[in-house]
């Protein structure tokens, strides 16, 4: 496997979706829990769409072309933060919405906005 | 149950038989507390799915998973309950071969990014143990610690029991209250031996334990004539404590009927524990609990003084 290669993205771009979902869960349980914000309510939906652009931003020198598409993945592998129970008794999966689908914007904006930095920063050193 | 008991080899050519629905048995089993489904991902979301790399390594777990997941009795499926150290060993050793994978493919990544790869598999394993934690650790061992007692009570109550209860004495006491009692020959689980309740390897009893079959309590006329008529010796009760396998409604009701039983009387009600001794002196019994019998001609108005002292001790009312 050379350093280019897809599967190197696909790596990065799994766990990293994973994390998201994962630090996504935490937001969720941890903002019902202090400000009894509801999953999937607007506040809560931007900032797991902000952890995503974070992440995206974060590991996108790791991620090769084509970005988006990476970035896509990236946004799909988010939805895993379904996957984290929201408490061990008496309590379920979430059920899923659609509008969690806004990690996938967050991880474009995310990545276009690493893509741009770390050409700025190739063409500084040039 | 889909497997165990006589016939395991048919059970498990059932399992090959019918495969969608044992899939579906072994993915979506249901927990006690927790929905359908949740068990397997309780499991892997601690660790964030990572022995999944390893199904090599997982596979050895899965004979105890299915024995766990196809298992008739939910409570097998919660985390507080030894049952998940069967899986857990297998679960561990599959993380440990994953992590060397992740970390192995390393070697992918140019220099640059590969302290980053390792900062992202930290900060993820990491994210995942800390959530992990907070909403199925904490709440499980609070679960199990609810009633914990300071040392200095703990110790004064073993005391107490051993003080008054005879060695080679019968005794019906509150779960709580058993394994400090249970080295002799006759020790039960109230309201037994009074009402059979979860008794004994029968069938009924399984069901019982599974849910499947509610408690209805004797009424208090049939209920007083068994404890007339079971001679146990001693009595042990705690209003404070884990009241299982009884619903503290049942408890209550089924207590006051020993309470109020003219062949019982209380020998000791100190440090959240009474004590009642067949033969003992009833109305002796009465005061030291607090109630004063002689004010009360009626019956039932004793009646509705025993149960308002043991809502007091129950800590319902002041």
């Amino acid at each position: 496997m050379k350093d280019s290669s897809w599967q190197q993205s696909l790596l990065v771009v799994c766990i990293a979706g994973f994390w998201i979902g994962a630090l996504v869960a935490f937001c969720r349980a941890l903002l019902a829990h202090l400000f009894s914000l509801m999953p999937y309510s607007l506040p809560l939906l931007i900032m797991e769409a902000g952890i995503a652009c974070n992440v995206a931003f974060w590991v996108s020198p790791m991620v090769h072309e084509p970005k988006m598409v990476w970035a896509f993945l990236l946004g799909l592998f988010a939805q895993s933060a379904i996957l984290f129970p929201f408490h061990v008794g008496y309590i379920f999966i979430l059920p899923y919405h659609w509008t969690a689908l806004v990690t996938i914007l967050g991880a474009w904006i995310g990545m276009t906005l690493g893509s741009a930095e770390n050409h700025s920063l190739s063409d500084g050193d040039e | 149950m889909l497997v165990g008991g006589k016939r395991q080899q048919t059970s498990f050519l059932n399992l090959l038989r019918q495969p969608l629905p044992a899939l579906q048995a072994f993915l979506f089993c249901p927990g006690h507390t927790s929905a359908p489904g949740v068990y397997p991902l309780l499991l892997l979301a601690p660790l964030g799915f990572l022995p999944l790399l390893a199904p090599d390594a997982l596979i050895f777990g899965l004979p105890s998973y299915a024995l766990i997941a196809l298992s008739e009795r939910p409570i097998m499926r919660e985390l507080g309950y030894w049952h998940s150290s069967l899986v857990l060993p297998w679960l561990m050793v599959a993380n440990a071969i994953a992590w060397g994978r992740l970390l192995r493919w390393e070697q992918t990544f140019s220099p640059p990014h590969r302290t980053q790869w390792h900062q992202l598999l930290a900060l993820y394993c990491l994210t995942c143990l800390l959530f992990s934690a907070w909403r199925y650790g904490l709440p499980t061992v609070h679960r199990f610690t609810h009633h914990t007692l300071p040392p200095e009570q703990a110790q004064a109550i073993r005391a107490l029991l051993n003080r008054l209860i005879t060695p080679d004495a019968s005794v019906s006491a509150t779960s709580s209250l058993v394994p400090l009692l249970a080295h002799r020959r006759e020790i039960y689980l109230f309201p037994n031996p009074f009402q059979p309740f979860m008794w004994g390897a029968s069938k009924e009893a399984v069901k019982e334990q599974m849910g499947q079959k509610k408690f209805p309590p004797l009424p208090p006329n049939r209920f007083l004539q068994q404890v007339m008529q079971t001679p146990v010796e001693f009595i042990a009760l705690m209003p404070r404590t884990h009241l299982g396998p009884l619903r503290k409604t049942d408890y209550t009701a089924l207590a006051l009927s020993v309470l109020t039983c003219p062949a019982y009387g209380v020998i000791a009600a100190q440090d959240g524990v009474i004590i009642l001794r067949r033969g003992a002196d009833f109305l002796l019994g009465l005061r030291r609990l607090g109630v004063d019998a002689s004010a009360f001609s009626e019956p039932q108005n004793l009646f509705e003084a025993v149960r308002e002292r043991w809502r007091q001790l129950m800590g319902e009312v002041q």
